[in-house]
């Protein structure tokens, strides 16, 4: 693996930088985030309401790191390389499409 | 997996959220001159489309359904007043349902590569779900 050189001294260049390395760097840190972000969600319901709902954490969670995703698109280095790629976006978009369809429908069965 | 008021609304509510999800996505990188736009996208692109033309159809039968049962002139039958528009309106709100399932499921079946037979599966419990709703809403009206 090797990883080119920083072209520019912005916080773009320094935030996009990683994906000369590793195109799949921004999924790699941000899934695990978002998991931990479900994880508490989950917990600090379980502790407000007594039982919690891990689908419906994920559904919100992946939710936000989607919008998330949607900014990490628009900062761009010197050179105009994107942040967040399309596939990594689709990607987040892509998880949070059947959590939520399944969060919307367990409504209906409760 | 019975109240077709339910299905239909959630599948509603399941295409406006993934629906707004995306245009926020579009006009926002179309603001900010985003350097790769997810409309290059094919299919995103694809499924957007597929959405949007699945929200216009939905809204359009509704009015044309509403229309019907509007029209309708109710019969005495045995024990209750029969009405044949609610066939239709059963009819016509479960091809709905379908073409939503196919617009909002094909983005995830496609990147995240999910087997062919487990979307098959889901189409199926939704199909049962959908005949016993329909086969309820006719018998008892909703």
């Amino acid at each position: 693996m090797t990883c080119e050189l920083l072209s520019g001294t912005t916080l773009a260049d320094f935030l996009v930088w990683p994906t000369t390395c590793s195109y799949w760097f921004w999924l790699i840190i941000l899934l695990p985030i978002m998991l931990l972000l479900a994880w508490r969600v989950f917990k600090a319901e379980e502790k407000r309401v007594g039982e919690g709902d891990f689908i419906s954490a994920i559904a919100v969670s992946s939710l936000a790191f989607s919008i998330l995703g949607i900014f990490g698109t628009l900062v761009k280095s010197t050179d105009g390389i994107p942040m967040i790629q399309t596939d990594i976006l689709l990607i987040f978009f892509a998880i949070a499409i059947p959590f939520n369809l399944i969060w919307i429908f367990k409504s209906l069965r409760a | 997996m019975s109240q077709f008021r339910g299905i239909v609304g959630n599948f509603i509510i399941a295409a406006v959220l993934v629906l707004s999800l995306f245009s926020f996505a579009i006009v926002v990188q179309e603001e900010n001159n985003a350097a790769d736009p997810l409309k290059n996208n094919e299919v995103f692109n694809d499924s957007f489309n597929k959405l949007i033309e699945s929200v216009e159809i939905s809204s359009a039968e509704a009015e044309d359904k509403y229309d019907v049962f509007n029209e309708e002139d109710p019969k005495a039958g045995f024990g209750s007043i029969v009405l044949f528009g609610i066939v239709s309106v059963g009819k016509t709100f479960s091809g709905i349902v379908f073409g939503t399932f196919i617009a909002v499921i094909r983005l995830p079946l496609v990147v995240l590569g999910i087997p062919a037979t487990i979307y098959s599966q889901i189409l199926t419990l939704l199909i049962i779900s959908v005949i016993v709703s329909v086969w309820l809403l006719y018998k008892l009206g909703g």
